[in-house]
């Protein structure tokens, strides 16, 4: 910060006057007269009548000349006010602030925020571009500062009027060119180019808390709200009430569909207003209050029908400026039935990434770039809205948020918007009889993650305990025996053959395979294990079948001479196998053999339990993939950058 | 549009539908897996041979059937 110091302190008579004036600060460069309002400037030769300076309009500021506070531990007073004109219409004041310790300080206020800059000298051969040549959303490199700086704004202010004491030659009515630059962290600069070189100012946006003047914020504005009067419509005398009436640049009359035009508390008559296009109504009135998140409450104060034409189509949807008095303006979009909450955020905290961009450390994909139209008005806005505006909007989304960057030829903003179900809309307005949304909105959330993150977790789950499961099934063989059938009278009479005994284990699955030498022919087996203690027997079939040979397209087999069939868990004890068969090749002997295994690891436990649990989330991704295909039908990039 | 003294009791019911949906799906998933685990515990097949059926398709062995 530099230390700026002039000229000392002294006393003289006004040029135009002869009213005895006073310079308190050594930096004080020009002093308002407070008897005829004329800025005197000093200079090395006397003083100078640079002309008469307009009364500072009233513009419910908390802030006021005298006012001390503190900043970085030194105490500064505010000593002088400009008030400027911004070229779309519009003021903003710049409080300058008188350090103890000798800095020159700019309180900027604009739109209920405030930003505290210092002068700051370039390094050695820096060289700071031409307005011309400024790029917006470009950082400035030649300004030193802790984060880039990009440029948000460029504009030509026109001073005109001031109060107290001012630090530089301030000439009524004159036009200076300016841009504003922002960076993270809520760091802030401004560019003068009315100096040659241009000045830069760096700081931060701060709160009035921040800088010792909070006290000021709450009384000031509150004997002020109370004072607040209805206005009349200059076209045709209906009553209006200006719910932020210092801010307010534009509102429209309910009775005679008149845009009138908010100049220093003057209403005056700019146009009718053309007949709403072929939109659907607004659904939330004027002056519907709405409780949203952390119970704060906003007022809707305007509202707005926008389109953009994307391939000849022409896509409408209504925004309702909301307002609060102590946090300011924020919007609630309405498209398609689809509900946002908009706010806006920092340039700076917006990083580009190829198409996309990043904010908050989250990656959002570009979705829309298309010029919105302004089509209808209704209610008080902050800005000289006119029917037919026309901005460059840009959608990035990543449900549920969605960041819209708005671009004129002079300014660059960006907004944040958080989807708002038809539920929490109507909770936060206590109504009922929404109308339903339809399509699928650019950052509508998909309501099915759940089952689709739960049900993968749940299928990872059971892989888990498939895997744990494993050292306890190894499989043990409880029977291997070769038995021979001797030649049958007929392929239909059975034959019977036991096995040894063996021991079955509990707990435990059992499979019995045969293998027979059967070539070109069948034997059926009826398998029974039979209990030797309880005498209940348990079986199975197996059908054995194995043909093979050799045709046109090379050799062919069908079946196997090795069947086997499986059953759940039997008591432990002791078993007989009995095996009845009956086979095609009767008339000569046929040797089976017969093995019983337990603990046979067969899957299909596992896949019917894997199949039964992938029914949901599969569901549910095939629900999503539809889903995404919906939303990104809706874009000009299809989803695919 | 309609203003409500008391609004969102629809929007309540279904919230709650929606959380009761969702715990019971995480219960029936956990019963599936509890019950794979049982089957591999105990030696139970799911669609095995056995019995006097020949179709092969009773689940779980639930004790003796028959005799010859």
């Amino acid at each position: 910060m530099l230390a700026i110091r002039f000229m000392s302190v002294f006393q003289a008579n006004c040029p135009s006057c002869a009213a005895p004036i006073e310079f308190k600060a050594g930096s004080t460069i020009v002093l308002v007269c407070p008897f005829c309002r004329s800025a005197v400037a000093r200079t090395d030769r006397g003083l100078d009548d640079l002309g008469k300076v307009a009364d500072i309009a009233d513009s419910e500021s908390p802030l006021k000349l005298g006012l001390k506070g503190t900043f970085s531990g030194h105490r500064f007073e505010l000593t002088g006010r400009a008030q400027l004109k911004h070229e779309l219409g519009g003021f903003w004041d710049e409080w300058y602030a008188t350090f103890s310790n000798g800095w020159v300080g700019w309180l900027a206020e604009a739109q209920g925020k405030f930003y505290l800059t210092f002068y700051q000298p370039l390094p050695e051969g820096a060289q700071i571009p031409s307005l011309a040549s400024l790029q917006l959303g470009q950082p400035v490199e030649a300004i030193p500062a802790q984060t880039p700086l990009i440029v948000t704004e460029k504009g030509i202010a026109t001073s005109v009027a001031a109060d107290g004491e001012i630090p530089y030659k301030l000439t009524p009515n004159e036009k200076s060119s300016y841009a504003d630059l922002s960076g993270k962290g809520n760091a802030f600069a401004t560019i003068d180019y009315s100096m040659s070189p241009p000045w830069v100012f760096v700081g931060q946006q701060v709160s009035l808390e921040e800088i010792g003047l909070g006290a000021a914020k709450s009384a000031q504005r509150e004997a002020r709200r109370v004072s607040t009067d209805a206005m009349g419509c200059p076209n045709c005398g209906g009553a209006l009430e200006l719910a932020a009436q210092d801010k307010t640049e534009r509102v429209t009359c309910p009775y005679c569909n008149s845009l009138l035009d908010v100049n220093q508390g003057k209403l005056s008559w700019l146009k009718a207003l053309s007949p709403k296009p072929d939109a659907p109504d607004f659904v939330l009135p004027i002056g519907a209050v709405g409780t949203f998140k952390d119970d704060v409450q906003f007022k809707t104060i305007g509202a707005v029908v926008r389109s953009v034409t994307v391939e000849g189509t022409q896509y409408f949807w209504h925004e309702y400026l909301l307002y609060n008095p102590q946090i300011g303006f924020r919007w609630l979009v309405h498209s398609d039935n689809h509900w946002n909450f908009v706010e806006p955020v920092n340039a700076a905290d917006v990083a580009a990434d190829g198409k996309n961009v990043t904010f908050n450390g989250q990656k959002f994909k570009i979705f829309q770039d298309a010029p919105a139209i302004v089509e209808y008005v209704k209610g008080e806005f902050y800005w000289r809205v006119e029917q037919g505006e026309t901005v460059r909007a840009i959608d990035y989304v990543s449900p549920p948020m969605i960041l819209s960057l708005e671009q004129t030829n002079n300014e660059i903003n960006w907004s944040f918007g958080t989807y708002m179900t038809n539920a929490e809309v109507k909770k936060a307005f206590a109504v009922s009889d929404l109308p339903k949304p339809w399509s699928v909105a650019p950052n509508q959330p998909f309501t099915g993650g759940f089952y689709i993150k739960w049900g993968f977790a749940l299928l990872g789950l059971l892989c888990v305990v498939a895997i744990f499961m494993l050292p306890f099934s190894l499989k043990s063989k409880v029977l291997n025996e070769t038995v021979t059938f001797p030649p049958a009278a007929s392929a239909t009479t059975p034959q019977t053959i036991f096995s040894q005994q063996f021991e079955l284990k509990a707990n435990r699955n059992v499979r019995i395979s045969a293998n027979a030498n059967v070539a070109n022919a069948w034997a059926d087996l009826d398998a029974d294990l039979i209990n030797e203690q309880s005498q209940e027997v348990e079986s199975v079939n197996i059908p054995i079948e194995f043909y093979s040979g050799s045709d046109s397209d090379g050799a062919w087999t069908e079946g196997s001479p090795t069947t086997d069939a499986t059953v759940s868990s039997l008591p432990a004890g002791k078993y007989t196998l009995r095996v009845e068969g009956t086979r095609q090749t009767f008339q000569q002997p046929l040797q089976v053999n017969v093995q019983v295994e337990q603990n046979v690891s067969r899957g299909v436990n596992f896949c019917c339990a894997f199949l039964i649990l992938a029914i949901l989330p599969g569901l549910g991704l095939f629900r999503k993939i539809a889903f995404e295909k919906r939303r990104w039908s809706e874009s000009m990039f299809g989803g695919s950058s | 549009m309609r203003k409500t003294g008391s609004t969102g009791n629809d929007d309540k019911q279904r919230t709650n539908d929606k959380t009761m949906l969702r715990t019971l799906f995480l219960i029936f998933g956990l019963g599936v897996i509890l019950a794979y685990t049982s089957a591999s515990w105990l030696g139970w097949e799911f669609a095995n041979a056995g019995s006097n059926s020949r179709l092969g398709m009773p689940f779980i062995y639930g004790g003796f059937r028959g005799g010859k």
